[in-house]
């Protein structure tokens, strides 16, 4: 548990989704969402903004991604590790990743090999260069500690629609 | 899911919602295409006792089958279709200069798909009554008023281009041009400006103009379907779907002013010095002919009627058939032709009866070459 009190956001599984599931299935139950921002101005002019589902996204929109994982099983679960491909339109927006208890770093190869955002490079035209969000793969979450049985963590990133 | 988002303050959903903005619809040259699907699938790699377990693949709905082919699916949502476009004066950027009476004059517009989809634009054209494009205030309206799109992309106008876009890709240009007819009234410096009118229409269907697209914002939003959304800078804070462009046509024509002019050159008693318009006296009549327009003069042509107490002087410049001089530009070209009858040389000055005809293909330019033009002649009082 000391792990996830260094956290502080994972959130308790309060009930049934679990046991029956277990016997057949892994140890953590994975869901991804795409959501967009949207803005909204009440009668009195304020802005704010809420999370709605992706439905009408066009060039230059924002989506966010949301990926959830519970711990189903009994047992904690150590070296969680997630890793999200980058769909081929979409730009990363640079710093938006986010994960509670995550070290987060990204590939520009194609998720062969993974480094911290600054220290990656690419060599494209024979002349090394520092990696931009248009040359990112993959975003991987290493998560530091166990997600012990029951719990869930989250981890999100946005993107930009080419 | 629900559980997660309610976690997040700043998630916080808000009950009175009066107007919906969405983020970042900036101009956007090249998009991905509408109805492109964008899926995305999470893998978590962990560990159970030390052990490594089969990795698990992400579900939009939650999976926890291990394995890369647990038949988990990926999270997807469709690519909505954002209608953006320009319209811009081409080429010229300025007045057409039209001649009155011209028929078929030409303007060019470029209409840019700069959405994200195929789209028809349905073109229109209206005279503007007042104000000023580029500069130049409208005075008149042009006449027969035409619009089509280079549908044969041979970047002239003909007559077979179809009078709208039709089936203009993502990221693709078109010119567009407007035909007027320029009435043969109008005269120089008249300016009349014109604006066009593209309205998005839906693709699809060649040659055949498609239904009005129609935003939807009002619609119910969903993953599975491609809306409309008007991201063109239109009157409202979602665009209109249409775009307008203005450009005029600037009349240019030969302004002349034409003065007449006697003077007595001799008279029988006081011959060259101070001579009198009395019997007998020879007096030379100048017809100036001055352009003040923009353009040529061409087949410009002078007639003038002698009174019957007059007797045209034949060699009054000189030799016989000397008769009339014609000074193009103050002395810079001096001719003479004779005025015989009925112009039996057909040097275009002649005589019909008391009537003097002057007409040698005089042309009187803008420049001072060849203007102003100044015509004389010599007749002798009776």
């Amino acid at each position: 548990m000391k792990n996830v009190m260094q956290a502080g956001i994972f959130f308790l599984v309060l009930a049934s989704a679990g046991n029956a599931g277990a016997q057949t299935s892994g140890h953590l139950n994975v869901t991804t969402t795409v959501q967009k921002e949207e803005v909204t101005i009440d009668e009195a002019g304020k802005r704010s903004t809420q999370l709605v589902e992706a439905a009408k996204v066009v060039p230059g929109d924002e989506v966010i991604y949301t990926v959830t994982f519970a711990n189903i099983g009994d047992q904690p679960a150590e070296n969680v590790v997630i890793t999200n491909p980058l769909p081929e339109q979409l730009t990363y927006v640079d710093g938006s990743a986010f994960g509670p208890g995550a070290e987060i770093v990204f590939s520009v190869d194609g998720g062969k090999t993974f480094a911290k955002a600054g220290e990656l490079t690419v060599n494209d035209t024979g002349v090394p260069r520092s990696a931009t969000v248009k040359d990112f793969t993959h975003i991987r979450w290493v998560m530091v500690g166990e997600i012990p049985a029951g719990s869930q963590g989250m981890s999100q990133f946005r993107a930009r629609l080419d | 899911m629900k559980r997660l988002i309610t976690g997040f303050g700043r998630f916080a959903r808000l009950s009175s919602i009066v107007l919906v903005l969405f983020f970042s619809q900036q101009a956007f040259a090249v998009g991905t295409d509408a109805g492109v699907s964008i899926s995305n699938q999470a893998q978590v790699d962990y560990a159970v006792g030390g052990n490594t377990q089969e990795p698990i693949l992400s579900d939009p709905n939650g999976n926890s089958a291990p394995g890369l082919a647990s038949g988990a699916l990926a999270t997807t949502f469709l690519v909505d279709n954002r209608v953006d476009f320009t319209l811009v004066e081409f080429g010229l950027i300025g007045a057409t200069q039209v001649n009155p009476g011209q028929p078929d004059a030409v303007t060019t517009f470029e209409l840019t798909n700069t959405g994200n989809s195929p789209q028809d634009y349905n073109l229109a054209v209206v005279n503007l009554v007042g104000g000023a494009v580029n500069g130049n205030t409208d005075t008149v309206d042009m006449s027969n008023l035409r619009v089509f799109a280079d549908t044969d992309g041979s970047a002239t106008w003909t007559p077979a281009d179809l009078i709208f876009v039709d089936e203009l890709l993502a990221d693709a240009s078109t010119l567009v041009f407007v035909v007027v007819d320029a009435n043969v009234a109008l005269v120089n410096a008249d300016v009349g400006n014109i604006e066009v009118t593209a309205t998005t229409h839906d693709a699809g269907v060649a040659t055949a103009l498609g239904a009005l697209t129609t935003d939807d914002a009002a619609s119910v939003d969903s993953t599975t379907t491609v809306e409309v959304v008007f991201a063109d800078d239109g009157a409202g804070s979602i665009g209109d779907g249409l775009e307008v462009s203005a450009d005029g046509y600037q009349v240019s024509s030969a302004a002349l002013t034409i003065t007449k002019s006697s003077s007595v050159i001799s008279d029988p008693f006081n011959l060259g010095v101070n001579p009198k318009a009395i019997p007998g006296a020879t007096v030379e009549f100048e017809i100036t002919v001055e352009n003040t327009g923009a353009v040529n003069a061409d087949q410009v042509r002078i007639a003038d009627v002698l009174s019957s107490d007059l007797t045209l002087v034949l060699g009054g410049y000189g030799a016989p058939g000397q008769d009339a001089r014609i000074d193009l530009g103050a002395g810079t070209t001096v001719s003479t032709c004779s005025l015989d009858a009925g112009d039996g040389d057909g040097d275009g000055c002649g005589t019909a009866g008391a009537t003097i005809t002057i007409d040698p293909g005089l042309t009187v330019g803008t420049t001072g070459t060849d203007n102003p033009a100044v015509i004389s002649f010599r007749v002798t009082i009776n």
